[in-house]
């Protein structure tokens, strides 16, 4: 059976990889001793596939995965016994069982939202972002992506399809960013932070975490509510 | 501090999962009568995958009271952060920066870590010497192989801890609590513990000392390593190790592991199959390794090799085996190996031609090699890799080229197996090192050769290896081989030594990419000194040894006889054959095969 998840990465683990996460994720269900379908081979591994990676330094309450069971299990005892053998700050947040034919989570994802916390050096008033951020939503915003053929110019602006300023309070603040998410592409919000701060002219840090995942609607799985 | 300014700070490094702890069954105590940090002057990859600190760290954390958390040496980008934020080096478990912890424990596995040493008690504020360090700082202690000579190490410890750690460190920790709680002031703390067995006072140190080597007597009711830690990160051994023996019988006479660690102790078969199941239930690992120093030679191989493969396959879980020696009788093993991944196979010959062997007291002949290489070739092995020594006693170029025409020979050997027999390209990879003469082995007064001759031995081998098919040479780099060589007999002179290369900017010296030959270089006129003089040094076998106040069981009087049999081509048996008289009559009875 086809078994389709979620993990919530915390942020005391923000700071691993993605590959760290299949391996950890691949040996906390190996202790739960879960029923993992296993490829042929000299070196047989489970098979699990995650919608998109979980880039360093971000952390995610949605991380959607699909791994291969060798027998029926009830989606709610597999989260629970993950769940009694996972490290700090990672736990399941939720599964469900694929129907037949499901398809691969990577084809159906379409967008996931963000949520930024910015870390000013000096405030940074509503105003000034609400402004600041009209005008650039207004145009191209242009970022350097490496590529195979080397650094590229890339406008990201068709992949932004929403952005709302949060909470503003002294020198914090938060952006709920909804980007398109997709196997060829997507929002890299990163460098869309970095742009903001540059035509901010302001300095800081901030955090990401991912807030939702959302995939072409299917009737399991979160979507984009019609616009 | 808190997490979202950590991480920040983290986001700065290159491997930030090096620094944030968390794992999977690390331990963590808020509340704790006594703070021990376990160090490890590497990196995290590295230091996790020592099976001995492993050890400490259930040994130390299943005492009540005691809280045993762990630290490794910051890769140079964090170093420079943490210097940038004036944040002192900080412990995994609780965050805690090290100064704040009643000892210190640095495991010392290898010479060319010692610049770490100092960069570590650097970070953390604690000065350097032990001498300039007051009552209210840390206690800082070493234990490990390095210890055996503890001399150019000295100066910057409150204690060495020689020998088998698992109930000497509690022992010693214990101890440190209890002169806490009566208020006991360092000096009479260190007078105290100077009597523990195996425990070395360098402040204390008059011309009578003598300190003995700690040994446990029963391995198989030891502790082991409890819970172990998964690290998040991929670390160079990950996967569940069992040890299944300490020690080794077999005498290699250039072999420090093979005098240091004896008697020969076993843990059961059985044991192992327990700890096997419990250890890889409580981690999820897929990889069981069996480490000792000579598997083959482990008197249950043939009832636990194929007992481990089966049960462990039944749950997806393969089974490796480092360290087995060419003369085991591996062939019916082999057959039931097949079913399991097909790693490498490992070699060491160490040297090239029958008359080093025997001087070298390995007792390997070229029928015993070609035997196992034929076996493995046969069962669809290929890729073996063999080990060797240059800069050996004694040795010619005659015995150069005797490793080049054993690698001819192999692939020979191997390209004879018709096509459907054999696996596809053989991979025969020629690992050459250079020999490094240590205390307590026979060859302790033995000067390394020159980096000169070192160079031409290893040019005479790349010209002789050449069209050999699938062969390929990797040569240890020779500088590093001669400081390894100058500190591994050095005296108390090297520590200034090592003052001024850690000013100098030296660390992670066996990192080929942040090696400094030159630094090193003029740490050592800075203070007078030759490295050259201090690796190619003879000593007549009357000396005087700076080491000599050690006691590691093994008499000097053996080690002296066995350099004169090595200098006549005379091999000396394994000792479950007849004892050899190796502890001689004081320690005796420490040894069952005696």
């Amino acid at each position: 059976m086809k078994l389709i998840a979620a993990y919530h990465k915390g942020q005391e683990i923000a700071m691993i990889s993605h590959l760290d996460i299949q391996r950890t994720l691949q040996r906390a269900f190996r202790r739960a001793n879960l029923p993992l379908l296993y490829s042929n081979g000299f070196n047989p591994h489970p098979q699990f596939s995650f919608a998109t990676a979980a880039a360093t330094g971000m952390s995610s309450c949605c991380e959607w995965f699909e791994v291969q069971l060798s027998e029926e299990i009830d989606p709610t005892e597999f989260t629970r016994r993950a769940n009694l053998v996972m490290p700090q700050g990672m736990l399941i947040s939720g599964a469900f069982t694929a129907p037949e034919n499901f398809g691969s989570l990577s084809a159906k994802l379409r967008a996931a939202e963000y949520r930024v916390s910015f870390q000013f050096e000096a405030p940074v008033s509503r105003e000034k972002l609400d402004e600041v951020l009209e005008a650039m939503l207004a145009g191209e915003i242009i970022i350097q992506k490496r590529t195979k053929g080397g650094i590229k110019p890339v406008d990201m602006r068709p992949y932004i399809l929403r952005v709302s300023v949060g909470q503003v309070e002294g020198d914090t603040a938060a952006l709920l960013v909804l980007g398109k998410l997709q196997a060829d592409g997507g929002l890299r919000v990163d460098a869309f932070i970095d742009a903001l701060l540059e035509r901010l002219d302001a300095h800081g840090a901030y955090e990401i975490q991912r807030t939702n995942m959302y995939f072409a609607e299917d009737g399991l799985l979160p979507h984009l509510p019609a616009e | 501090m808190e997490q979202t300014a950590f991480n920040r700070l983290l986001s700065r490094v290159e491997k930030p999962a090096r620094y944030i702890g968390g794992e999977w069954n690390s331990i963590v105590k808020p509340q704790a009568d006594i703070r021990f940090a376990l160090l490890f002057p590497d990196v995290y990859e590295i230091g996790m995958s020592h099976l001995g600190s492993r050890i400490l760290y259930h040994a130390l954390n299943s005492v009540e009271g005691v809280a045993c958390e762990r630290a490794f040496a910051p890769w140079p980008d964090m170093e420079q952060v943490l210097r940038e934020e004036h944040m002192p080096l900080f412990s995994l478990e609780t965050k805690r920066p090290l100064k704040e912890f009643d000892i210190i424990g640095f495991a010392l596995l290898y010479e060319m870590c010692y610049t770490n040493i100092l960069q570590m008690l650097d970070l953390s504020g604690i000065p350097l010497l032990a001498k300039d360090r007051g009552e209210n700082d840390p206690l800082i202690i070493c234990g490990g192989p390095c210890t055996c000579n503890p001399t150019p190490i000295a100066p910057f410890m409150d204690a060495v801890l020689i020998g088998d750690g698992e109930e000497m460190t509690p022992e010693f920790t214990l101890a440190v609590l209890n002169a806490k709680r009566m208020g006991k002031s360092k000096a009479e703390l260190l007078k105290e513990l100077s009597t523990m067995r195996g425990v070395y006072i360098p402040s204390l140190k008059t011309e009578d000392t003598c300190v003995v080597r700690r040994i446990i007597k029963d391995l198989d009711a030891a502790v082991f390593t409890g819970e172990p830690i998964v690290p998040y990160l991929g670390i160079v051994h990950d996967r569940v190790a069992l040890e299944v023996m300490r020690g080794c019988t077999r005498g290699c006479r250039f072999c420090q592991a093979g005098y240091i660690y004896r008697p020969i102790r076993e843990r059961k078969s059985e044991t192992l199959m327990e700890l096997a199941r419990q250890q890889i239930g409580c981690t999820g690992y897929d990889e069981v390794s069996l480490l000792s120093l000579s598997t083959g030679d482990y008197s249950e191989v043939h009832k636990l090799v194929p007992e481990i493969i089966r049960e462990m396959e039944a749950g997806k879980v393969s089974v490796s085996l480092p360290s087995l020696r060419v003369d085991s009788e591996l062939a019916n093993d082999l057959s039931v190996m097949q079913t399991v991944r097909k790693g490498g196979l490992t070699f060491a010959p160490e040297a090239g031609t029958q008359r080093l062997r025997d001087v070298i007291n390995k007792n390997v002949t070229e029928d015993d090699i070609l035997r196992a290489t034929q076996d493995a070739f046969s069962a669809g092995w290929s890729s073996v890799k063999l080990y060797f020594m240059i800069g050996l006693p004694t040795e010619t170029d005659e015995d150069i080229l005797g490793i080049a025409q054993l690698a001819r020979k192999i692939s020979w050997q191997f390209y004879q197996l018709p096509k459907e027999m054999r696996g596809k390209g053989l991979r025969l990879n020629v690992s050459v090192s250079t020999f490094v003469p240590k205390p307590f082995t026979a060859f302790q007064w033995y000067g390394q050769v020159s980096e000169e001759e070192i160079k031409r031995k290893q040019e005479l081998l790349r010209t002789s290896l050449k069209g050999i098919r699938g062969a390929e040479l990797n040569c240890h780099y020779s500088l590093l081989s001669i400081l390894e060589a100058a500190f591994s007999r050095g005296d108390e002179k090297l520590a200034n030594v090592l003052l001024r290369a850690y000013e100098l900017g030296c660390r992670f010296d066996s990192w080929s990419e942040h090696f400094q030959s030159k630094a090193w270089a003029q740490a050592f006129a800075d203070c007078g000194l030759s490295e050259k003089e201090y690796a190619q040094r003879e000593y007549a076998l009357e000396d005087q040894l700076p080491w000599d106040f050690v006691d590691m069981l093994v008499t000097k009087a053996y080690l002296r006889r066995e350099y004169k049999r090595a200098l006549s081509g005379e091999t000396t048996p394994d000792c479950r054959e007849n004892c050899n008289g190796c502890f001689g009559a004081r320690y005796e009875t420490d040894c069952r095969l005696s």
